[in-house]
């Protein structure tokens, strides 16, 4: 296999008392350690994803329980909740008072100082 | 009697055949072993990343793509986890080991004996770089050509081959040229 082609390529060293093939029953029991642990490992691992899949599965037959019991709940809140949007807010009092304010309104109000909340400033009153 | 083919050996591993996986793992021990050596530059460190990435190469061995070449696929494997440790560990990522630590290269006729040769191997293996460490123990001990090797560790053959004329040089610098034998592949 050995493909030697430089025409100057100094002769090789022998190596060989660094092969582990030297040591004939060291090297066995090498093998064997590793045949022995890598056929526990391919055996312990269809169990490990059994187990995992027995795990899942009542977690999931919980999941779909709590969807099907809350989904409707969820659903109609959710029809009738208002918005917490700002727009949303603003819609709801146009359609109650018959105003709607301009945008430059809606942010003159955010920005008024007076509606800061009380903790904001260090004296913790208002004006 | 032909070898079985990596392939075949896949298949039946594939299959929870022991012996099957048993000899795929032998047969690519040495390869393993060398490529973490290369990397970690300790023997503890290589068999413990060895033993790791090849259990994990069999573990998931339907991730193997090609199954012919497990080998590649599996070194590559040890590899990473070999730089993985490496750069967990500063004190390994210092510079190579200075030349002068190298137990001096007179009176071979005393350094005959395997475990010192080995050790004096190792040292002079730590001055190298990483990459003509990997390119000389696979093509020098695993018998892997350059087209192999320049794949597993992301370079091309030419310089693969480089890799291999500096570290054969280096290594005779190092070792002295009392304690060498020409290798079969030299």
């Amino acid at each position: 296999m050995a493909d030697d082609e430089m025409p100057s390529l100094p002769p090789a060293v022998d190596l060989s008392a660094l092969d582990p093939r030297h040591d004939a029953a060291r090297m066995d029991a090498a093998v064997r350690s590793i045949t022995r642990e890598a056929l526990a490992r391919r055996a312990a691992r269809p169990a490990v994803l059994g187990e995992l899949a027995g795990m899942l599965r009542p977690v999931l037959a919980a999941a779909a329980v709590i969807a099907l019991i809350s989904g409707p709940a969820l659903w109609r809140a959710r029809a009738v909740a208002p918005s917490a949007a700002p727009g949303s807010a603003i819609s709801h009092l146009a359609a109650r008072t018959g105003y709607r304010p301009a945008a430059t309104e809606v942010l003159a109000a955010f920005t008024d100082p007076r509606w800061a909340p009380a903790q904001a400033g260090p004296a913790g009153g208002e004006e | 009697m032909n070898l079985p083919s990596d392939a075949d050996l896949v298949a039946r591993a594939l299959r929870e055949d022991a012996a099957a996986l048993d000899a795929l793992v032998r047969r690519h021990y040495g390869a393993a072993y060398a490529v973490a050596f290369a990397v970690t530059r300790r023997r503890e460190d290589a068999e413990d990343v060895c033993h790791e990435g090849l259990v994990r190469a069999a573990e998931r061995l339907e991730d193997c793509r090609q199954p012919e070449r497990f080998g590649a696929w599996a070194c590559a494997i040890v590899r990473n986890l070999a730089k993985n440790r490496v750069s967990r560990d500063p004190a390994r990522r210092a510079a190579p080991l200075e030349p002068e630590l190298l137990p001096a290269p007179d009176n071979a006729a005393r350094r005959v004996e395997q475990g010192e040769l080995r050790a004096q191997l190792e040292a002079a293996l730590a001055v190298l770089s990483p990459a003509q460490r990997e390119v000389l123990l696979l093509h020098d001990l695993e018998g892997w050509d350059h087209a192999a090797i320049a794949e597993l560790i992301g370079t091309s053959p030419g310089m693969s081959r480089q890799h291999l004329f500096h570290a054969r040089r280096r290594l005779r610098e190092l070792l002295g040229d009392s304690l060498l034998e020409d290798h079969r592949h030299g």
